[in-house]
């Protein structure tokens, strides 16, 4: 990408060996020497880190960091899939948990890679920055003595004396927009200073990137909320289904919105072979800038978030929650809502649980299968045969005894912990059936199916830094990249008997191909008016 | 791309903020040993100083058994703030340590109200009848209770606030509460007003009556 500046380089030129790899002072040979004594040692490794080979590479390593959070289900995002990962890898599973593979961006190699390459990059770029300021403010370097020993050279003798020479020189490079002085008679002219603010400006842009990146982490806060339709969100932890924030995010200050979800609809492919593939989806919204503030209707779809402040509000899912009254032995009506049932197939055959603590003469669980289109397969029994609630059943199978949530133990609401419950019994139920429960244990009755939306609300604070320094680096980048930074000189001497023979050569601070060409033109600009006898032995001619 | 294409985001409701991701909702989890212990941590379970007392929450709203309540008609003394929900196993816990704080404390004109949280209202009612609180709850479906509490918003299930005469935040527990934890306290807000009621530092807490409010008064 880059190479370092070299600002001796150019002083050195009758080598050669411009192209500014020439290695850091010490690197060759360097531990066995370094080791000798410890601050060498420390020089050393710290000019290994803030080289550019070493940022490169870790920047290289971070991307490569990043790989297993899109392989493992994280526990920022996904914490029950971490939990069903580990169920099911009961020996790599605690494995991979030991190093951090379920919490790859706040691992401590994810921010030892982070950290290495903030520090590369900031120990690299602030002499690099300093160096480049100074050669703003200086003048360009002297001529090197023998200037045919440049790369790029050239000389034709003209009728015109060296002070003539010099001054059209000047001239004509100061009007191309080359810094020009002229020093010991000879002209010394340099440009493309904005090659080097190019590379600096991409590099601090991606300063700017990891700064961003760890706004977001550290402030930034990103959760799920299942919303039944009809029912309100509100911005406030409690009503967050599962909710990661930043380490020095104030979750006190959430923005507290709250939106209704007045209406949810979902089409899908009726006909063919992509019977059932999802077509659209839409959430109908009332949002509210507070809980007590009057409301205004939205729209959210796949892709158009709803977007509050730095806020954002994506629909991700959906899915179905059966409608249940049940009623306990002594009559009590002690469930009369909708239960969040989750999907487990693309035609939406979805599960659930539900407890029902408070039920006399015993507690009641029950694990439910909900069928949103209903058909009898021969072979795998009971499916859906479409994801749209159609023709909808629903199998539930009845428990009594200790739901085990008196003793405080926290459990999922998706989970029944049947250990010290025991089966009543099972039944298929339509909608409006009633099952009344073996024993005198009460009755259910399915009275319905509501649709659910699943929202992700992130609050990204860092992302708007994010973008500017991904421009900032991409317009660095091409700045680089299309502005060469080249030197050149002119020089005059008297010849013997009027006249001066002028010398041109340049050189440039990395690989250019044009660099002769540059000479050329300088030199038929300085050539004209015509040339009686030129010696432009390697010139095209013009 | 379309959401059901997508991996199912499984969530564990509820449960999550009590089986934890972060540190805070942790701590409303099992433990709850902070709203527990008496002195638990700076800022949970602590009385706030009167002068620093800068949340005021309005609570009103319709009982579960269907009657309007409105605790300004509570102010000149305390009232304490539980957060619940009948699928909340810690909350269930806790629930016959409430009582008996309330069957203590009611007497001394204390005043008690519960928020059920994302709960059904028939499961709401069935749990106040089973524990046999003796006190009022109301339900926030829509978030507008809880986020009146502001910085002191409930960050789990269950949550409680005490709130002094005035109606403001003085004191605020963060999971399970005991007895041990809760009962000195309500009675050290109470005491504010009422400075013949204040905690004994000594007599256990259990034994005061209304009618023998066992004197440590300072001011009188």
């Amino acid at each position: 990408m880059v190479e370092r500046t070299d600002e001796v380089a150019a002083q050195q030129a009758p080598s050669g060996d411009t192209s500014g790899s020439a290695p850091d002072a010490g690197e060759g040979p360097a531990p066995a020497r370094a080791l000798q004594s410890l601050p060498e040692l420390l020089r050393w490794v710290w000019r290994q880190l803030t080289s550019m080979r070493t940022a490169l590479l870790l920047l290289f390593l971070l991307a490569l960091a990043a790989v297993p959070g899109s392989i493992f289900p994280q526990r920022g995002t996904r914490p029950a899939d971490v939990t069903d990962f580990l169920s099911r890898h009961p020996f790599a599973g605690p494995l991979l948990d030991r190093l951090s593979a379920f919490n790859v961006y706040a691992s401590v190699w994810f921010a030892a890679i982070y950290l290495l390459l903030l520090i590369s990059l900031v120990g690299c770029l602030v002499p690099r920055s300093l160096r480049h300021v100074q050669a703003l403010r200086g003048v360009p370097p002297v001529a090197p003595r023998n200037l045919s020993r440049l790369p790029a050279h050239d000389s034709f003798v003209s009728s015109r004396s060296p002070a003539e020479i010099a001054d059209s020189a000047r001239q004509l490079l100061s009007r191309r927009r080359w810094r020009v002085v002229i020093r010991d008679g000879a002209v010394c002219a340099e440009r493309g200073y904005l090659r080097e603010v190019g590379n600096l400006t991409f590099h601090f842009a991606l300063l700017l990137l990891l700064a961003g990146m760890a706004i977001s982490s550290l402030f930034g806060t990103r959760g799920q909320a299942l919303v039944i339709q009809g029912d309100t969100f509100t911005d406030t932890i409690s009503r967050y289904s599962s909710f990661g924030a930043g380490r020095a995010a104030s979750i006190d200050n959430l923005p507290p919105f709250s939106f209704t979800l007045t209406r949810f609809s979902a089409t899908y492919e009726e006909q063919g072979a992509q019977r059932g593939a999802p077509r659209s989806f839409r959430a109908d919204l009332l949002v509210r800038s507070s809980p007590e503030r009057p409301g205004h209707p939205t729209v959210v779809e796949v892709n158009r978030p709803l977007v509050i402040g730095s806020t954002k509000v994506f629909l991700i899912g959906h899915g179905y929650a059966p409608h249940l009254t049940v009623r306990d032995g002594v009559g009590r009506v002690v469930l009369s809502s909708a239960v969040i049932f989750l999907p487990r197939n693309a035609m939406f055959l979805s599960t659930g649980v539900v407890k029902i603590p408070d039920a006399r003469p015993s507690q009641l669980g029950f694990r439910g299968l909900l069928l949103p289109t209903a058909g009898l397969d021969p072979v795998a029994g009971p499916v859906s045969t479409f994801p749209a609630a159609d023709s909808p059943a629903l199998l539930l199978v009845a428990w009594k005894g200790d739901l085990g949530l008196d003793n405080g133990v926290p459990q999922s609401v998706y989970t029944l912990d049947t250990t010290r419950m025991t089966q009543v019994g099972g039944k298929g139920l339509r909608v409006g059936d009633r099952w009344a429960l073996p024993g005198g244990l009460g009755s259910v009755t399915f009275d319905g199916v509501d649709q659910y939306a699943t929202f992700d609300v992130a609050h990204d604070p860092g992302k708007g830094l994010v973008l500017v320094a991904a421009l900032l680096a991409l317009a660095g980048l091409m700045v680089s990249l299309f502005v060469r930074r080249r030197r050149l000189w002119v020089r005059a001497s008297p010849q013997a008997g009027g006249g001066s023979l002028v010398e041109i050569a340049a050189l440039a601070k990395a690989e250019d191909s044009g660099l002769p060409q540059a000479v050329s033109a300088v030199l038929t600009a300085l050539h004209t008016p015509p040339p009686p006898s030129s010696k432009a032995n390697r010139s095209e001619p013009q | 791309m379309h959401p059901s294409q997508r991996a199912w985001p499984t969530v564990t409701r509820r449960t999550l903020l009590a089986a934890g991701t972060s540190g805070l909702l942790a701590a409303c989890a099992g433990a709850g040993s902070t709203a527990g212990v008496a002195a638990p941590s700076d800022r949970l379970g602590r009385v706030i100083p009167v002068a620093a007392r800068r949340i005021r929450p309005s609570i009103n709203g319709v009982t579960l058994d269907g009657r309007e309540l409105d605790t300004r008609s509570w102010r000149g003394a305390p009232v304490v703030v539980n957060f619940w929900g009948s699928w909340c196993a810690p909350c269930r816990e806790e629930a016959p340590q409430l009582r008996a704080v309330a069957l203590a404390t009611l007497p001394l004109g204390v005043h008690f109200v519960g928020i059920d949280m994302l709960d059904d209202p028939a499961a709401g009612k069935a749990f106040m009848e089973d524990f046999k609180l003796p006190y009022p709850s109301i339900r926030d479906d829509d978030g507008v209770i809880e986020t009146r509490f502001g910085a002191a918003v409930p960050r789990a299930v269950p949550t409680t606030h005490v709130l002094d005469a005035e109606g403001r935040v003085a004191v605020q527990f963060l999971g399970k509460i005991t007895v041990a934890g809760l009962q000195p306290t309500v009675l050290q807000v109470l005491s504010e007003t009422n400075p013949r009621l204040g905690p004994a530092s000594s007599a256990p807490v259990g034994s005061r009556s209304p009618a023998s409010p066992g004197a440590t008064g300072s001011g009188r």
